[in-house]
This record gives structure tokens, C-alpha cells and sequence, in this order.
């Protein structure tokens, strides 16, 4: 087939979206050649601004453009990104192979809400938080809330199987959607809602291709009464195989908090600000140095006050040299950390009909005092609540002084999930510096949250350490019998783990993409390892092809 | 890293700038802009990573690039959303300024700049005075377009017994936000002396627009043109005005939309509130966005001028709220907001600025404005 | 290597070269047919290698019963009826996570007798599927009227292990969520052996213990839905509820459990584990002050004697939503017909349908809904699945004949 030049494509693509939705211009380009993809922040701060830029952006207006783009991509074999809100942190939206970036957002109507079956369908490119706005005001909620909520799509959060924060109580987005529509490169529109009871689950094929099968246009969710209460507790372990226990025993007795989270003893030491152990004053300014980079998502607000103050003299240089300081030396600053004496926290909180919730959290208080808990009040649980975004803001700053730092969300059943948590610390403590806590938890296991952050002189050296603090980490959450992602997705980062996480049943992707995507077209070189077409290398004079 | 450029003027804000060029873009909903565009370029992480590109030198400054620097509609969401209140107003009118500095304008000055009115017209308004002790600033949108509101103000003010309120010559000129937001700043400044020079000797300065008032009261001083006398917005007046009055409330399901300016510039959430509620039997319908996140109409930041069609599709996001609220009646503090709202307005939905609402309550002329 | 004039008794001394021979079991033989075996894989190894010979041999593996017209379809290839019978081990019973990894061949008693012993059981009715091995429930995956109590049929399993037509053989433990790309397993939930075999399976297990039913009686659908709805909307986390009027020639059932003209609409409640904060009397209130308690009562997946064994039941299934269900009550009125129910109740709707050989203006709306709520036409979906068939199982070997 002969390859579209740069004008065919253009003018190929505005005869279907028309010219103004349509952009070769240098800022669009740059805006859309990544993600959040901490490797790509790397890259911007080591002044690689626009490593993989697209052809071309388009905006297609609804569903029927979108068939239209895709057949026509399909039909010159140009490559697709499917793009929604770009806050995905695994690469997956980045163009590796150049071709076209279609942004889904012009979708964004609420379609339907159908109040007394409390089910909403709206289209793939909505803002999640307007999409919580909207519900909000007719009564309802989502119940989905992923700290990209901001910045994130419906569509975004069904490609990528997005979890939010209060997924204990009302799931994951995979566990809401009753049924979606995508439409293939071919331009064939699928309904998954046309299906009766047996017969294999397209809604849940789709979930998760991260653009590789097709692009999603429109979904029908679950949707739940806005709560009428809502509480919330905290409690103190002493070692964190106790808390574990608790939860376990909270999760299984089937009742259902909307968020329960166990930090770990560093990441509690943050949360909870509190720090009795005497250290060495150089050491104290590591650990403060790291707190204050790190506390948003803290626990207490006159504890974070107390630091901000410490902190608020230091001039931007000054806290930049102890965050270098902390972060060249990781090993030490994570054996600080593990030597000090601190309780695990653990934040548990309901919402629902008021009576519900009072037993439900007196209830979950039982089975966890019996497993040691210490009670700890509402004052953590009601911070975590109020700030709960915060942490996310931090990023910027360590970037800024020239770290990086990223976040690992695994998964595992109960019986093998301390083990995966310490094999993951041994991984990567002689890396970088390392905290976690476990939150997302259901009957038969739990999700744990790394957070690591980690410098190097430039950029260069960054990306190398990067990408060794990955292997090391997935190769021990594999060999620990756990999954590699609980809801970023993989993208590009995780990619290379998905031989070991799937093995043969790989096979069946690759089958579908051979029925659904025989040119291969969509997103290529993102998710599972090389499919059997190539990618062919792109081409300077023509338009990337896949 | 890259720091063997030349200093750059925008190297005062490189914080601001390094904070969001490495956010996730988590103001990103906030945004009426890329909302109404459906676009991530336009955001506020998009505009201000742009600006710290080109301060890096990674990015040439040339007329495209530049163009999108305009597409603000300096409304503050994307500040109020974030956790470290960023400036992003600040750093996109810094950047503005630098690109005019440099010779990059992709929209000419004139776009920006009012020739001052002729006195006559003004003097149309009823009651002109060449210095009055308390000057009305009704600002060139109210005049152009709302002048009976004007009007109703002034009959208000009178039927409450102030007297001494009148506009002023000042009124004839423009206070210069649109030289500002778009980085004309020698000729801001000009325009700013001649307003300063013009209303200085008054006690009280009222003044009907929001974004003529942020000017006046946060703009003005950083050039040492600060006023010395009071700065009230029309809702204050009418707050003072309303204490004592005797009033025959008007019975209608009326939605309040907040102007960005009033409500997140200055603070004015309750003020507007508070007289409305003087003046409404039922309580004021809340829109879905509404106080410090209200939703912008797109009639601010020069949008109408540099991107019309944002800025309608604003103004109708606007609507579509009301319609969700089921009025067939919003009212604004902001002539700016009530002339966007009014030029996509169908026709079962009735768009006032506040004063007509009051002056249907006390002088009964429901058709003022 | 293979030639196509090889004898069924060749087939027979290379198959026993797989399995011993007491796992293999001829089947008639027809004049010029391939010839056919029923095989007893003992192991996965041997599993793989039947498949592995099937595949060059061109031979047909089912996972079925035979079948008259199997010999005529598939002309003189050879065919394979796999067992799963001897494919039984319990692999890993993991009470921590609340988890059973088992091999496929296990029979449904037999894995809750097991389950039993330690107080645990899985979400699958323990009847009426009692000799029906985790493996083929897990390929028909038609959960109907007895369907799981915690969820759909999915919802049971957090992991499968299959093995492709061409012997290779995937599938792990799983994470109770994850976002490494699609859910693979759910295309050989319900695709009844198209694409693969089945060879293991994780569950989830609850503990047994927990078991409260109660069960109601109300004079009309509005009524029953309405009753319903209060719970969910009061804060009742709807496990098992179902709603169901017995089939017309199960009068004898009808009177058993204590249903009358006047109410003849069954309500079954089961709620498990903490009753979101209320004690089941709550519950019980709730319910008894709009519809008539029924002692002693029914517990889910109790109705044997109210309606036709799911085998035996050939109509179609359909989602409802709430908005429609409550809908068709209005219409319905006080004639609710005999043989329909709704069932794996929620927040959102159920599941209806309604038996056979039921007539009358009433039975005519509800087969009305159902109809419309049928896809239409052939499904857009169905030529891909042909594509992934030939992808996965380019040679046709595997259950060839369709089911
Ligand atoms: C600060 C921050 C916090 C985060 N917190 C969470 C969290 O709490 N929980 C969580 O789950 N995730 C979180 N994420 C990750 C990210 O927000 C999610 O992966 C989200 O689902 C991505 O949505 P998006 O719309 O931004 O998708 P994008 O980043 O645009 O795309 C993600 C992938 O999906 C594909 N895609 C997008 N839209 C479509 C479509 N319509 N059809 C087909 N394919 C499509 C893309 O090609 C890409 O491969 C966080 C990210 C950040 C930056
Ligand atoms: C319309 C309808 C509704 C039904 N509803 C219900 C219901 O609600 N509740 C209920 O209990 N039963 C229901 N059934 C019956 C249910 O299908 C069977 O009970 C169940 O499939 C097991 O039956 P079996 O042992 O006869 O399996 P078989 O008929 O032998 O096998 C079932 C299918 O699975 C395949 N299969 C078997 N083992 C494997 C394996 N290891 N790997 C891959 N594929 C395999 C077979 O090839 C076959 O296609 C329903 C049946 C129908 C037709
Ligand atoms: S203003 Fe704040 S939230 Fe918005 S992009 Fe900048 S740093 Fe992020
Ligand atoms: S001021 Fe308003 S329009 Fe401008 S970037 Fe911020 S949120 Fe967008």
C-alpha cells in the first residue's frame, strides 16, 4: 500500500473531522507527544521535550467521526493513539511510532441517567469529574475517584481498568460498567450490551486493551445513591502483619468500607508526622527533608503545619541539596526507616444509609481491635479524606529540584501479600527510597502502593536507574505470585513483564488483535510485547506507519 | 541544567512554571477553556509548560505559538483548584508581555486598546458630573451595551438618597485590563496614569465591572497607581443602599451566576448574595457551579476577542446549567457576564444584570436594563 | 508423517501411548467413520499430549457427551470425548484468601463435600448441579434460575487455567483485581469449549456458616418489586434475591411451599454476611409489613417443585433494568402468569424469563419484553469469534460440531 505523505493525511483527516479539528501546530504537538509517564517527565527535564511527537492531532465530533478515522488509518495503515484525559502514567498514550493521536474528550455528554435503575451512560471522553458533577446533581455518585479524577476520562479509566480510592465499596471501573461501545479499525461499532447470560464477555475483552483493539465512545455504569453518611476511623498497629490480619478479617466478614488503607511503618511515620525516635541530627534532616516532600497525604494537619514550618525557612536550594542528600543515599534513608520504631496506621471509613454505616464501623472497630489495633480516633481518617488529592500535587517538587519519583500499585492474595511486600523492599532499597501502604482491599487479597523517588545527576543516569528500579520491582512482584499492575495499566513501562504475567494466554490477544486489528494499527508497541506484525521503523519522509 | 541561557524576565516565575510543567495537569477539569475546546494544549498545564519552553529556549517564540497564549480566560479556576494556589495568571501575563517585548503579536494592539468615549456620551447617563465625590465606573460594555442599567443604578441611588453619585470624565475611559491581559504593558501603563490622574480627588470609586475593579485594586498598585479613596464593587453600594429600604420583594426562581472576577478575584461570594436575597421572595437558585467555582461565560480575559468561538461555547455551558436548574431567569453582578450570556441566551431564558432586578424591587421599572 | 489413510486401530495404539489404557474407552464404531474414544486424562500432562496428538491427526476433542450426528459432521476424522472424571484434585484450598484452586474435572457435590468439611462453600447452588464437573459449568456459563447467590458466574472466579487446541497451556493463580490488559478468562467463561479446555479453575469460597433465607408472599409483581426496592433503597445489599411465580404444571409445588391465588409471587431474600448494619428481624420487618412471610422458609435456589430443571429450560434470558421491570408490573396488573422469574436482583434490575407452554394475554407481555430485549440479528460480535476460533483453533479440533 502506498504511504500517505504528510498533506494526504492531513487533508484525508479534515475532510472527516473538518480543518479546526485537526492540528499539525508545534504546542499541540509537544502537549501531545506523552503522558505522565514519570520516564517522559524525566526526558522534559533533561530538555527532551517532544521525543515522540504525533503527525497529527484530531478531535472527532462523535462516534461516526470516529469510525471514519479509524477506517480511514486502518485502510493506509497509519497508526492510532487513542487519547483520553492523558493522565495515564505508563506511557500508553505516548506515539511511538508517530500517526495520529485521536483525542476522544468532544464526547463528552451525559446521555442517560435512568433514576430508578440508578445506571448512567455517557460518552467516553467526559472529564471524570464532570461526570461525578453531573451525577452528583441528579442524586447519585459514581463512587469512582482515582486521584486523577481532575485530569482523567471514563473512557481513560475503562481502557486502562482504573481503580479509585473508595474501589472497596463500590469496585474498580471494571466492576461498574454493565456494557460499552468501541469501535474497531475497521469502523464496526460494538455494543457489549447486547448480550444475554452466557456466551464469552466482550465488555470485559475491551476493558483494558489500552487502545490496542479499538477506541471506546461510550459506556452504561452502575451508578449509587449519594451517601447519607459517612464515617470514618483510625487505628494503630503495632507491626503491620497485625494490621493485615485486620483488614483480612474486615474484608472477609463481607463488610464493605469505602476505603481502607494500611500504611507502612515510613509511610505512617508521614502520615501520623510523628517521630519520637531520637536519630542523629543529620539523619533527622534526611527524614524530614523526605517528609516534606512527601506529607500532603498526611494524617494530622497541626503535625504537617509543624512541618511546613521546620521546612518553610529553607530556601529552594537548601531543600534541594537534602533531597539530594536523602536520595543519593537511598539505602540509608530506607534503614532509617525501617529502624524507626513507628506503628502502622491504618484508615477505615463507611458511607451509606446512616444506621449502616454506625454498625458497619463499630463492627469493622471489633474485628479490628481484636487483631491489635489501637484506636485512633477520626482526626487521621477525616485529614486523609480532606487531603486526599494533595499528594498527588507533591510530584511537581521533586521533579522541580531534578528527582523523580513514581508509584507501584501490585496486587496479591492474602497468603502471599507480606512476602511480595517484602521482596519488593529488598528489590529496591538499594535504589531508591521506597514507602507503601495497602489500600484497595477485597475478600481475597489487596492491593499494595509503592511510592519510590529516586535521583541522579542528569537525566541520562535518571532514566538508567529508572529503568533498573522497574525490573528489579517487577521481577520480584512476579516471583512473589502477585500481578505487576492493580489499575495503572502497563503502557510501555510494564510491558516488558507481561510475558511473564500472562505466558501462553498472550495468545488470545494476539488472536484478537489479528481478527479486530489485522493491520495492527491500534496504539502499537504499547501493552503486551511485539504482536506478529512488525512495526515498521518510521520514516522521515512519510507518515509513521504501523 | 539549561542554565547557561540569558536571563530571561520570566525567570521571576521559574517556580510557578517548574510546578506545573511537572503536574499532571490536576486543575485540568477546572478549565472552562480546554473544557470548551476539548483540548489539552489549552490548559493551564498546557499554556504554562509552553511558557517554561520557551523560556528554556526549546520552543521558538513565533506568531502560532504565541496565539495560544491567548486562549485564557484569566478566569483563576485552575488557581483555585490548586493545591499550591499557583499563579497561572501571572505567569501567562508575564509571558504575554515578554512575546510583545520581543515583537510577537499575533493579535494587534488594537484589538486591546478603547479609544476614549466623548464626554457626550456619557453625559446621556443621567446625572454627569466632571469630578463627583462618589464617581460610578460603569466601564465600556456597560456603556455600550446595558446603558439603562446605568440608568436604573443612578434612579436607585436617588430614590435611596444618595445624591452625590455621578459619573464622572473617568468614565469615558477605559481602565486598560485588556492592554494588561495582553501584555501591552507600556501602553497599560499610559492608559493607567490617565485613569489614576482622572479619578484621583474622588472619596468612593464605585465600579460596575469586576475585571475594571481587580484592575484598579490589584493592578494599578503594582505600578504605584494605587487609589487612595474607597474602591466599592456595585454590589457593595447596593448592600449599603438596601439597609434601610423598604422593599416589595419580587417573586421569581432566579439563578445567580458569579462573574470569575468577582468571586474568585475579589472575594465576592456573599456581598452579590446578600442583595439579591433583600430583594427575591424565594431563595436564590444555586447553579451547579456556582461561588468561588463558578463556571466561566467566556466573557472575560479578551477571549471574545482573540477566540470567539471559546468563548461562546462558554456562555452556553453557562446556559446549559441554568437549564439543568430550571430558571427561566439568571442575573449577574458583571455586565461582561451578562453581555456573553446574553448573546447565546435562547429566547425562554432571560439574562439581567442584578441592579434591574433590584430596581424592580424598589422602583417596580421591571424593565430596566 | 501423517497419513490420511491411518486405521481408527492405530489411533487407538498411539492414544495408548498418552493414556493407559484404562482411561481410554472406545465408542461405536461406525462402517467408515475415524473411529472414537471416550479419554480420561489423569493428568494435565496427559491432557496436553491428547491434544498435541489430536492436532496432528486432525482428530475432533470434545468436552461433551457424544452425540448421534457427530460421526456424520466429521466424516472420517477420528474423535476424542475428553472426561474430566479423574481431573479432580483439589490443588490449593487457601482459607486465608478465601480462595479454592481446583482441576476442572471435580465434580460440583464433590467439591462442596470437600468445602463442607472445612465450613466453607463456593457461590454455586450446591443443587441442582451435583454431578456437573466446576469445568463444564464454567464453559456453559448460562447462569439463570440456578445461578451463583454472590454475583454472576464470573464473579466466581478469580482465575482459570486453560489449555489451547494446540496443547499450549496458560493460566495462573490470579490477584483478586488487576490491569495487565483484557480479562482473557472470560472468553472461555460461556464460549463452551470453543477456544480452549478448561483444566483448572480458582474460586472464590465463603464460609457456610452464614446462611439466613427467608421467603414471602405477595398478591401481584408491583407489589413484590415495590417491597424489593424499599430493601435495596433502605441500605439491604442485595445478595441473593429473587422473584418467581411457579410454572403451571407445578400446582403440587405451588401449594407445598404455601403460595395461593391471591399471592401467588415467591420472594426469596438471602442476604449474607452483616446485614448492612441491620438485624435480619429488619429485614424480616421490612418485608412482612407488605407481603406474607411464608413458614417454613425458602431458601435460594430452593425452588425444585416451582419450576422446570434449568436443563430442561429452553427459553431465553434477558437483562432487565429496574425501570423496565417495574414498568411491565404496571402492565401486568394483578395477572402475573405462571413460570416467570427475576433473578440475581440488584441496585440496577435482574435477570427475567419466563417457561415454555405458558399462554394468556399476560404471558404474551412478558415474552413481548423479552423479545425486545433480545439482540437482534445476528450479533456484530459473532464474526469475530469465528476469527478468534480460527486464530486460536486453526485446524477446527476442538468440540468442531459447535456446542
Ligand atoms: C496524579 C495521578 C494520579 C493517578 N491516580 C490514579 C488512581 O488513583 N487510580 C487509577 O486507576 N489511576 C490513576 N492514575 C492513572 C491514570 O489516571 C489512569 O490510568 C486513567 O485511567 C487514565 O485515564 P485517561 O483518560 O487520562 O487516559 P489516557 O492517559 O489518555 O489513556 C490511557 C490509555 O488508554 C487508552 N485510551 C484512552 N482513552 C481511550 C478510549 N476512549 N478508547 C480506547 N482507549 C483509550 C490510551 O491509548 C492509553 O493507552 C493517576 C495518574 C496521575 C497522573
Ligand atoms: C438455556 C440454559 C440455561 C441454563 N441455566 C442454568 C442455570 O441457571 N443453572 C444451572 O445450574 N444450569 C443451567 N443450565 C444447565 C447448564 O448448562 C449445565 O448444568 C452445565 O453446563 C453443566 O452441564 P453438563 O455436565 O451436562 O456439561 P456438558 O454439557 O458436558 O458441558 C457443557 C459445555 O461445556 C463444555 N465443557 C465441558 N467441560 C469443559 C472444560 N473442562 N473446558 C472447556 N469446556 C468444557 C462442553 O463442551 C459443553 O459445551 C442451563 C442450560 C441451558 C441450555
Ligand atoms: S495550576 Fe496547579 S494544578 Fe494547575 S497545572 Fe499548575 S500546578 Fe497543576
Ligand atoms: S485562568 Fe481560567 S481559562 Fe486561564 S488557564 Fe486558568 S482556568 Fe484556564
Amino acid at each position: 500500500m502506498a504511504r500517505l505523505s504528510q498533506a494526504e493525511l492531513i487533508a484525508g483527516l479534515s475532510r472527516i473531522v473538518g480543518a479546526e479539528h485537526l492540528s499539525t501546530t508545534r504546542p499541540d504537538r509537544i502537549a501531545y507527544s506523552a503522558d505522565f509517564w514519570p520516564k517522559a517527565q524525566i526526558w522534559k527535564q533533561g530538555g527532551d521535550i517532544e521525543r515522540y511527537p504525533p503527525d497529527c492531532v484530531v478531535w472527532p465530533a462523535d462516534e461516526a467521526e470516529v469510525g471514519k478515522v479509524l477506517r480511514f488509518c486502518h485502510d493506509h495503515l497509519i497508526p492510532i493513539v487513542p487519547y483520553g484525559g492523558g493522565s495515564g502514567v505508563c506511557g500508553g498514550t505516548i506515539p511511538i511510532h508517530g500517526g495520529v493521536v485521536v483525542d476522544v474528550k468532544r464526547l463528552s455528554k451525559v446521555t442517560a441517567i435512568d433514576h430508578a435503575s440508578a445506571v448512567v451512560t455517557a460518552e467516553a471522553g467526559i472529564n471524570g469529574q464532570h461526570l461525578e458533577d453531573r451525577l452528583n446533581a441528579a442524586g447519585f455518585t459514581l463512587g469512582h475517584f482515582p486521584s486523577s479524577i481532575m485530569c482523567s476520562t471514563l473512557g481513560g479509566w475503562l481502557a486502562a481498568r482504573s481503580a479509585g480510592q473508595f474501589s472497596s465499596r463500590y469496585g474498580k471501573i471494571e466492576d461498574m460498567v454493565l456494557s460499552l461501545r468501541v469501535v474497531f479499525p475497521d469502523g464496526t461499532v460494538l455494543d457489549t450490551s447486547e448480550r444475554g447470560p452466557g456466551g464469552p464477555d466482550w465488555t470485559q475483552l475491551v476493558c483494558g486493551s489500552e487502545g490496542t483493539l479499538g477506541i471506546i465512545t461510550g459506556a452504561e455504569l452502575k451508578v449509587n445513591p449519594l451517601p447519607e453518611a459517612r464515617r470514618l476511623r483510625a487505628f494503630r498497629f503495632r507491626h503491620l502483619e497485625d494490621g493485615l490480619r485486620g483488614a483480612r478479617a474486615v474484608m472477609q466478614a463481607g463488610l464493605r468500607p469505602m476505603v481502607l488503607r494500611l500504611y507502612d511503618p515510613f509511610d505512617s511515620l508521614i502520615a501520623l508526622g510523628k517521630d519520637k525516635s531520637p536519630q542523629p541530627s543529620d539523619r533527622q534532616s534526611l527524614l524530614d527533608g523526605i517528609r516534606g516532600l512527601f506529607s500532603g497525604a498526611g494524617a494530622t494537619s497541626e503535625r504537617e503545619g509543624l512541618l511546613r514550618r521546620r521546612l518553610g525557612p529553607l530556601t529552594h536550594t537548601a531543600k534541594r541539596a537534602a533531597l539530594v542528600g536523602a536520595l543519593s543515599a537511598p539505602a540509608i534513608v530506607n534503614r532509617l526507616a525501617a529502624a524507626a520504631p513507628s506503628p502502622c496506621l491504618m484508615i477505615v471509613g463507611f458511607e451509606g444509609p446512616a444506621d449502616a454505616v454506625h454498625a458497619d464501623a463499630w463492627s469493622a472497630g471489633e474485628l479490628l481491635a481484636e487483631a491489635g489495633g489501637v484506636d485512633a480516633g477520626a482526626g487521621p481518617g477525616e485529614h486523609w479524606l480532606a487531603h486526599r488529592y494533595d499528594v498527588s500535587f507533591k510530584q511537581s517538587r521533586i521533579y522541580d529540584m531534578g528527582g523523580f519519583v513514581d508509584t507501584m500499585e501490585v496486587a496479591a492474595t492474602w497468603d502471599r501479600l507480606e512476602g511480595m511486600y517484602a521482596a519488593v523492599r529488598r528489590a529496591m532499597t538499594p535504589l531508591v527510597f521506597v514507602m507503601a501502604h495497602f489500600s484497595h482491599a477485597y475478600r481475597e487479597g489487596c492491593s499494595i502502593y509503592f511510592t519510590f523517588a529516586g535521583f541522579r545527576r542528569d537525566a541520562a543516569r535518571s532514566e538508567q536507574l529508572y529503568d533498573r528500579v522497574w525490573r528489579v520491582a517487577t521481577d520480584a512482584v512476579v516471583s512473589a505470585g502477585g500481578t505487576v499492575s492493580h489499575h495503572h495499566g502497563v503502557g510501555l513501562s510494564k510491558m516488558n513483564a507481561m510475558t511473564q504475567e500472562h505466558g501462553h494466554m498472550l495468545r488470545v490477544w494476539r488472536a484478537l488483535k489479528d481478527v479486530v486489528d489485522p493491520h495492527g494499527v491500534m496504539n502499537p508497541g504499547k501493552l503486551f510485547p511485539e504482536a506478529p506484525h512488525k512495526a515498521a521503523e518510521p520514516d522521515s519522509s512519510t507518515v509513521g506507519v504501523a | 541544567m539549561t542554565r547557561r541561557l540569558p536571563p530571561s524576565p520570566l525567570d521571576r516565575h521559574a517556580q510557578a512554571l517548574a510546578l506545573c510543567t511537572y503536574c499532571p495537569s490536576l486543575c485540568r477539569h477546572a478549565c472552562p477553556v480546554a473544557t470548551a475546546e476539548s483540548t489539552d494544549t489549552t490548559s493551564p498545564w498546557g499554556l504554562v509548560s509552553l511558557v517554561e519552553h520557551l523560556r528554556k529556549g526549546r520552543v521558538e517564540l513565533d506568531d502560532e505559538v504565541a496565539r495560544h497564549l491567548y486562549h485564557c480566560a484569566n478566569c483563576r479556576a485552575c488557581t483555585e483548584a490548586c493545591v499550591h494556589d499557583n499563579d497561572v495568571e501571572e505567569v501567562l501575563v508575564a509571558a504575554r508581555a515578554w512575546a510583545v517585548g520581543q515583537g510577537v503579536t499575533p493579535f494587534p494592539r488594537s484589538g486591546f486598546e478603547r479609544a476614549p468615549l466623548v464626554l457626550d456620551d456619557i453625559r446621556r447617563v443621567e446625572r454627569f458630573e466632571r469630578r463627583p465625590a462618589i464617581s460610578l465606573l460603569p466601564g465600556r460594555v456597560a456603556l455600550d451595551s446595558t446603558p439603562r442599567v446605568i440608568d436604573a443604578l443612578l434612579a436607585l441611588c436617588e430614590r435611596l438618597d444618595i445624591d452625590a453619585i455621578s459619573c464622572g470624565e473617568a468614565a469615558a475611559l477605559d481602565v486598560g485590563y485588556d492592554l494588561w491581559f495582553a501584555g501591552f504593558h507600556t501602553e497599560f501603563v499610559a492608559q493607567a496614569r490617565k485613569v489614576h490622574a482622572a479619578i484621583s480627588g474622588a472619596q468612593e470609586l464605585v465600579v460596575m465591572s469586576p475585571e475594571a475593579l481587580y484592575t484598579l485594586s490589584h493592578v494599578y498598585p503594582r505600578y504605584g497607581l494605587g487609589f487612595e479613596g474607597a474602591l466599592l464593587h456595585t454590589s457593595d453600594l447596593l448592600l449599603q443602599l438596601l439597609g434601610s429600604a423598604v422593599v416589595k420583594r419580587v417573586d421569581a426562581r432566579v439563578a445567580y451566576h458569579d462573574s470569575c472576577h468577582l468571586a474568585r478575584h475579589l472575594d465576592h461570594v456573599e456581598v452579590p448574595r446578600q442583595v439579591l436575597r433583600r430583594v427575591l421572595s424565594r431563595p436564590i437558585v444555586e447553579l451547579a457551579s456556582h461561588g468561588k467555582e463558578t463556571l466561566c461565560c467566556g466573557g472575560t480575559g479578551c477571549l471574545g476577542t482573540t477566540a470567539p468561538g471559546t468563548s461562546r461555547a462558554q456562555a452556553e455551558a453557562v446556559i446549559a446549567q441554568c437549564f439543568e436548574a430550571g430558571v427561566d431567569r439568571v442575573v449577574s453582578f458583571s455586565p461582561e457576564c451578562v453581555d456573553a450570556l446574553r448573546a447565546v441566551a435562547p429566547a425562554g431564558l432571560r439574562v439581567d444584570h442584578a441592579v434591574s432586578l433590584v430596581a424592580e424591587a424598589i422602583i417596580g421599572d421591571s424593565a430596566a436594563g | 508423517m501423517i497419513s490420511p489413510h491411518t486405521k481408527p486401530t492405530s489411533y487407538l495404539d498411539e492414544l495408548r501411548r498418552i493414556v493407559p489404557t484404562e482411561q481410554i474407552e472406545p465408542q461405536i464404531d461406525t462402517a467408515d467413520d475415524g473411529g472414537a474414544w471416550a479419554v480420561e486424562p489423569a493428568t494435565q500432562i496427559e491432557l496436553v499430549e491428547v491434544l498435541k496428538w489430536a492436532n496432528g491427526r486432525h482428530a475432533a476433542v470434545f468436552t461433551r457427551r457424544p452425540r448421534r450426528h457427530d460421526a456424520d459432521l466429521l466424516g472420517r476424522r477420528p474423535r476424542i470425548y475428553l472426561r474430566g472424571r479423574r481431573m479432580k484434585r483439589v490443588k490449593d484450598l487457601d482459607i486465608v484468601s478465601g480462595t479454592v484452586t481446583v482441576q476442572s474435572g471435580i465434580t460440583m457435590s464433590e467439591l462442596h463435600r470437600i468445602l463442607e468439611e472445612r465450613s466453607f462453600t463456593t457461590g454455586f447452588p450446591t443443587r441442582p448441579w451435583r454431578q456437573e464437573s466446576i469445568g463444564s459449568v464454567l464453559a456453559a456459563a448460562l447462569d439463570a434460575h440456578w445461578g451463583p447467590r454472590y454475583g454472576s458466574m464470573e464473579d466466581q472466579v478469580l482465575s482459570l487455567g486453560v489449555v489451547f487446541p494446540d496443547g499450549s497451556v496458560a493460566g495462573g493463580r490470579g490477584a483478586p483485581r488487576k490491569a495487565v490488559g483484557p480479562d482473557f478468562d472470560r472468553l472461555f467463561l460461556g464460549s463452551r469449549g470453543r477456544y480452549g479446555i478448561i483444566y483448572e479453575a480458582t474460586l472464590r469460597i465463603y464460609p457456610s456458616a452464614t446462611r439466613v433465607a427467608m421467603s414471602y408472599a405477595a398478591p401481584d409483581l408491583t407489589t413484590a418489586l415495590e417491597a424489593v426496592r424499599g430493601g435495596i433503597a433502605l441500605g439491604l445489599d442485595p445478595r441473593a434475591i429473587e422473584l418467581l411465580t411457579p410454572a403451571p404444571d407445578r400446582a403440587w409445588g405451588r401449594k407445598r411451599v404455601g403460595l395461593t391465588d391471591d399471592r401467588p409471587v415467591l420472594v426469596i431474600v438471602e442476604p449474607w454476611g452483616p446485614l448492612a448494619g441491620r438485624p435480619v428481624a429488619w429485614i424480616d420487618n421490612h418485608f412482612a409489613t407488605t407481603l406474607e412471610r411464608l413458614e417454613p422458609p425458602l431458601g435460594w435456589n430452593m425452588h425444585e417443585g416451582l419450576l422446570p430443571a434449568p436443563r430442561a429450560w429452553a427459553e431465553p434470558v434477558v437483562g432487565v433494568r429496574w425501570a423496565r421491570l417495574l414498568e411491565l408490573a404496571q402492565q401486568l396488573g394483578r395477572d402475573v402468569p405462571p413460570g416467570l422469574w427475576v433473578v440475581r436482583m440488584s441496585r440496577h434490575g435482574g435477570w427475567l424469563s419466563l417457561a415454555s407452554g405458558v399462554d394468556g394475554p399476560s404471558a404474551e407481555i412478558v415474552r413481548a419484553l423479552v423479545q425486545e430485549l433480545r439482540p437482534a440479528g445476528p450479533l456484530p460480535w459473532e464474526r469475530f469469534e469465528d476469527g478468534l476460533k480460527r486464530e486460536l483453533d486453526p485446524k477446527d479440533i476442538l468440540n468442531p460440531t459447535g456446542t
